[in-house]
């Protein structure tokens, strides 16, 4: 399969390897978590759904970027990744 | 034709002000049938904003009304077999400069002897209240009487109260014309054959005019379009409804133009909706960025942060607009037997309840709580001199 | 505002259908703007492997050979990673507005869309590990990663086999294959059928390839079978394959089979918000929700000025779309007044064979319709609208009080009011209204809006939408 240059990231303090060409839904499947935010109503996990961008259900905050589709974008060295939610777009 | 009979009352309109004159007119004792050609908030209410607004009204006859109404909302809330989000959240009138806190003031007073709770804030107040505001605006008007209900789910749970209390409901069934009916009462023609009543109510909303028309009368109802802008969900962000001052302007503005003013607040959901436009262009539902260019820009003039938050979709509505921003509430002045309840532009769903009240206080005969006067139908009929016999 | 950018056509969309109008129009003398949501081209069948974004790399290598020119094509400018939120007409042409920020004008626009996949709802569906067959594709193709190790492929439709069969060729275990749909031997004998199936031999010789592939690691393929469940504490780990009634009003058997996930869809829905936008006439699809753009035989719209192609047309496959795009580009280029020389084939026989391709589609849509009694297997509980968490038993409740179409619903219970506007639930909500309210797919209507396609900030909307 696909070999890319290995990237680092984290998810909620966790310390996690990606290459490059994945997605940062394809990099937390990767890495055995299949789910990385919990509804707003009945608390219940998601992670991706439709995978090409239509179903929003993949949303993670990225540092400074809130509630964006994990399974568009690209994983880049460095990314703080966390469950969707943890920061409001009127900040933490 | 006589038609069968078959109500007391028909109502036309399933939407907020039909659905309380149901509610008002059965459980007045009256056998009521409601007919909608769509389904319950098939037209305007399912396209505004929902707000129970004293803070907007101008001192005069519709205030007394607005605050008649805020009080019944208060009871159908404790009483409707349904919860429609009825929250008293408070609404903030914000100026930017001490032109505008001087025009705000003004009105403030005056509302105020007509018995509106309202709060001066400075800017800092004014933060406190609401974070996220521009840090640059002059103060705020904070009237904590101002309310917001979920309205499709208000018109639901007023429908649901008037079955349990014997009315009909007739849905996907359109009013097409009618008559007067000799003695008493009128014959109207729908997609589902000829009905008869004693009485009809024309809550036909921004289609009363046409309505009224197909009946034997003229109203001068017109549609006045207005889009909502609706965010992502957020944390909340939004505590109050927060709008400029010069929203009442744009309010009383006639010119067919684009009147704006920003008005911004959060949904139980979380979602925020942004408003609002006003446009005389008929029914023209062709969507218009233009439109949703100037409320997002006049929007984050209020709060800044929003230029992150996305837009998720827009919608707009016809508000049922009357030539002097009054509603149209009462006896037709030429049709025996027809009622209207109708024109109430854009506080329709604040006006509802004391719209019904003061239907069912007229159908009935009793005394209605707030004087029917100001809002009855015959101020618009031609001066007496000019009318003809006949 | 940005001064925005002139082209003579403007194409959305990046799939077959996009590239072949940009191409087509760009050998016309045409200046092109392409404009795609990813940030590769490719769309959805000709999606590239991520890898290419990186520097260094050749972003059109991954394309058929006959697409790579497009990315060195000085008459063609690349806006990938950007959405059209909304289209519009103004004086002398269209404007695009992006996500970016930056708008587009033209004199010709190019819809090429596309669908999205069209799921039914069934208790479990939102758990992880449970989603569409097209995700765990993207995943294989884009990063070369396997959504899961025991995967059940279900729903309908001839696009189950390719995912499954890639599915096992990268090492995942397919615990089955599962078409709802029974072929029984009368609907060959439909009006079309057969001649549409004879119609495409490699078509046919491209689905018999995936299967061999799947019987040869022994990959159970059963039909007239659907996944009416799964469950699991955080995560799928059971399966249930049912075994449908007529009308799929039931099942007299089921199978729980253990699983970590389930890939389930039963086809596409053309993507019309902009279509919408734009004010194309359209059309509604025999027995499926949603409804597709009506066009002519140069895939000219009821709107002067814009064309459409691919499957926004309706559901014909890959390489209908590429005929389609490369038709909608000439007639673009021929309304911007660019005919010069056509290179290429001569369009009668372009014509020709699209018509072919068509009545492949046409006669496979034939083969596979969503039964009315597919409600049967969804509980009160079972949430209908992800986004919103919208239950089964409120939708129910919804028609109950008078609810008679999808607005209608949707204002009672805040089914399709969430970040994907319906796009996931709208269609199958579609299905379910119609049944509760004996009412036609056309009546009750759908929930694609017309002045936002794609969310977008309120700081790119202040900054880019002037006065129309
Ligand atoms: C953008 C916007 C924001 C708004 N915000 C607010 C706000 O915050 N607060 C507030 O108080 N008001 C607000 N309004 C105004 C408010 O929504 C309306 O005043 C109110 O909904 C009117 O209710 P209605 O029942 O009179 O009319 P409608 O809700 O339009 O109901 C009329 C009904 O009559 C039916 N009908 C029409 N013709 C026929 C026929 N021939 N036969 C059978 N049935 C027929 C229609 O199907 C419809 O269901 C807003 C309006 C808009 C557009
Ligand atoms: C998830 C998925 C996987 C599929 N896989 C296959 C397969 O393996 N084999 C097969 O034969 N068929 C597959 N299909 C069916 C496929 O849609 C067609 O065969 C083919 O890709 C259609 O080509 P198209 O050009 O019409 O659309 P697409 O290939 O879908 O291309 C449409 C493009 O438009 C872009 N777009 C849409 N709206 C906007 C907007 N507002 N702004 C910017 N860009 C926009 C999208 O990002 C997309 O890239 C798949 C469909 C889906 C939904
Ligand atoms: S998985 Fe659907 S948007 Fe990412």
């Amino acid at each position: 399969m696909a070999e890319g240059q290995a990237l680092r990231f984290t998810f909620s303090d966790r310390v996690l390897v990606g290459r490059a060409g994945d997605t940062v839904a394809s990099a937390l499947i990767a890495n055995g978590i299949r789910s990385w935010r919990r509804t707003r109503r009945g608390g219940r996990p998601r992670g991706i759904y439709c995978g090409i961008g239509t179903c929003f259900d993949c949303l993670v905050d990225i540092g400074e970027e809130v509630a964006v589709r994990a399974c568009l974008r690209p994983l880049q060295e460095g990314d703080r990744v966390a469950p969707s939610g943890s920061v409001g777009p009127a900040g933490p | 034709m006589t038609g069968r009979h078959t109500a007391d009352v028909i109502v036309i309109g399933a939407g907020l002000v039909g659905a309380c004159c149901a509610l008002a007119l059965s459980e007045a004792g009256m056998e009521v049938c409601v007919v909608d050609r769509r389904g319950p908030a098939g037209g305007t209410s399912a396209a505004g904003e929902g707000n129970v607004l004293v803070s907007d009204k101008l001192a005069g006859p519709e205030l007394a009304l607005a605050l008649r109404s805020r009080r019944l909302w208060d009871e159908l809330g404790s009483r409707l077999p349904l919860d429609f989000e009825l929250e008293a959240k408070g609404g903030l009138v914000v100026g930017r400069d001490e032109e505008e806190m001087a025009a705000i003031g003004d009105l403030a007073d005056r509302q105020a002897a007509m018995g509106v709770e309202v709060e001066r804030l400075g800017p800092g107040d004014l933060a406190r209240a609401e974070p996220l505001l521009a840090p640059d605006l002059a103060g705020a008007a904070y009237y904590p009487q101002d309310a917001c209900l979920q309205p499709m789910l208000a018109t639901a749970g007023l429908l649901a109260a008037a079955d349990r209390a014997g009315a009909r409901l007739m849905l996907g069934i359109e009013a097409a014309g009618g008559t007067a009916r000799s003695g008493a009462g009128m014959t109207i023609s729908t997609s589902a054959g000829v009905l008869g009543a004693g009485a009809v109510v024309n809550a036909a909303g921004p289609w009363s005019g046409e309505v009224a028309r197909g009946l034997g009368s003229t109203i001068p109802v017109k549609p006045r379009r207005g889009s909502i802008l609706v965010t992502e969900p957020l944390p909340l962000a939004v505590r109050h409804k927060v709008y400029e001052g010069d929203y009442v302007a744009a309010v009383v503005d006639d010119a067919s133009s684009l009147a704006c003013s920003a008005v911004v607040e959060a949904t139980r959901s979380g979602t925020l909706l942004i408003g609002s436009s006003r446009q005389f262009v008929g029914f023209d539902a062709t969507p218009d960025v233009g439109v949703l260019g100037e409320l997002a820009r006049r929007a984050l003039r209020l709060f800044p942060f929003l230029s992150r938050v996305r837009a998720l979709r827009t919608y707009s509505g016809f508000r049922p607009a009357s030539p002097d921003h009054l509603p149209i509430i009462g006896a037709d002045p030429a049709v025996p037997g027809l009622w209207h309840a109708t024109g109430h532009e854009g506080a329709g769903v604040g006006l509802a309840p004391a719209t019904a009240e003061l239907i069912a206080a007229l159908v009935t005969g009793t005394t209605p709580p707030v004087d029917p006067g100001p809002f009855s139908p015959s101020r618009f009929a031609p001066a007496p001199g000019a009318r003809c016999n006949g | 505002m940005t001064p925005p950018l002139s082209v003579d056509v403007a194409v959305i969309g990046g799939g077959p259908a996009g590239m072949a109008a940009a191409s087509a129009a760009t050998g016309l003398g045409c200046r092109v703007g392409l404009v795609d949501s990813y940030p590769l081209l490719g769309g959805q069948v000709h999606r590239q492997a991520w890898r290419r974004l990186g520097a260094g790399q050749d972003p059109v290598a991954g394309l058929p050979r006959r697409f790579r020119g497009l990315g060195a094509d000085p008459g063609v400018r690349l806006h990938l990673g950007s959405s059209v939120w909304h289209a519009r007409q103004v004086t002398g042409g269209f404007e695009l507005l992006l996500t970016t920020g930056e708008s587009v004008h033209a004199g010709a626009v190019v819809l090429a869309t596309g669908a999205v996949e069209l799921v039914l709802p069934f208790p479990g569906w939102d758990l992880p590990g449970a989603m569409t067959p097209g995700a765990a594709q993207a995943l294989l193709k884009g990063q070369g990663r396997l959504a899961g190790r025991r995967v059940v492929v279900a729903g309908s439709g001839p696009f189950l086999l390719p995912v499954a069969a890639g599915l096992v060729r990268a090492g995942a275990t397919v615990v089955a294959v599962a078409e709802a749909s029974r072929l029984r031997p009368g609907v060959l004998g439909r009006p079309g059928v057969w001649r549409g199936l004879s119609s495409s031999p490699a078509k046919l010789a491209e689905g018999a390839g995936y299967l061999s592939a799947l019987l040869r690691r022994r990959v159970p393929l059963l039909a007239g079978w659907a996944v009416t469940a799964c469950r699991g504490r955080s995560q799928v780990e059971e399966v249930r394959l049912s075994r449908l009634a007529p009308d799929w009003a039931g099942w007299d058997r089921e199978r729980w089979v253990r699983a970590d996930t389930c890939c389930v869809g039963y086809g596409f829905v053309p993507s019309m918000e902009l279509a919408r936008a734009l004010g194309c006439g359209e059309r509604p699809r025999r027995g499926l929700p949603g409804s597709a753009v009506v066009v002519g035989p140069d895939q000219s719209t009821s709107t002067g000025g814009v064309f459409a192609a691919g499957e926004v047309c309706g559901i014909s496959g890959a390489a209908a779309a590429e005929l389609e795009g490369l038709l909608a580009g000439r007639a673009a280029a021929c309304w911007v007044g660019k005919r010069g020389g056509r290179p290429g084939p001569p369009t009668a026989s372009v014509r020709r064979r699209l018509a072919r391709q068509r009545s492949f589609a046409v006669a496979l849509e034939q083969l596979g319709r969503i039964g009315a009694g597919w409600t049967a297997w969804l509980e009160d509980e079972t949430p209908v609208c992800r986004c919103e968490e919208t239950t089964w038993a409120k939708v129910r409740q919804a028609v109950g009080a008078g609810a008679r179409d999808l607005r209608g619903v949707r204002g009672l219970t805040r089914a399709g009011m969430g970040y994907c506007q319906g796009r996931v639930c709208g269609p199958a909500l579609a299905l379910a209204v119609a049944g509760l309210a004996g009412r036609g797919l056309a009546e009750v209507g759908d929930l694609a809006t017309r002045s936002i396609a794609w969310p977008v900030p309120l700081g790119t909307i202040a900054h880019s939408a002037g006065p129309g």
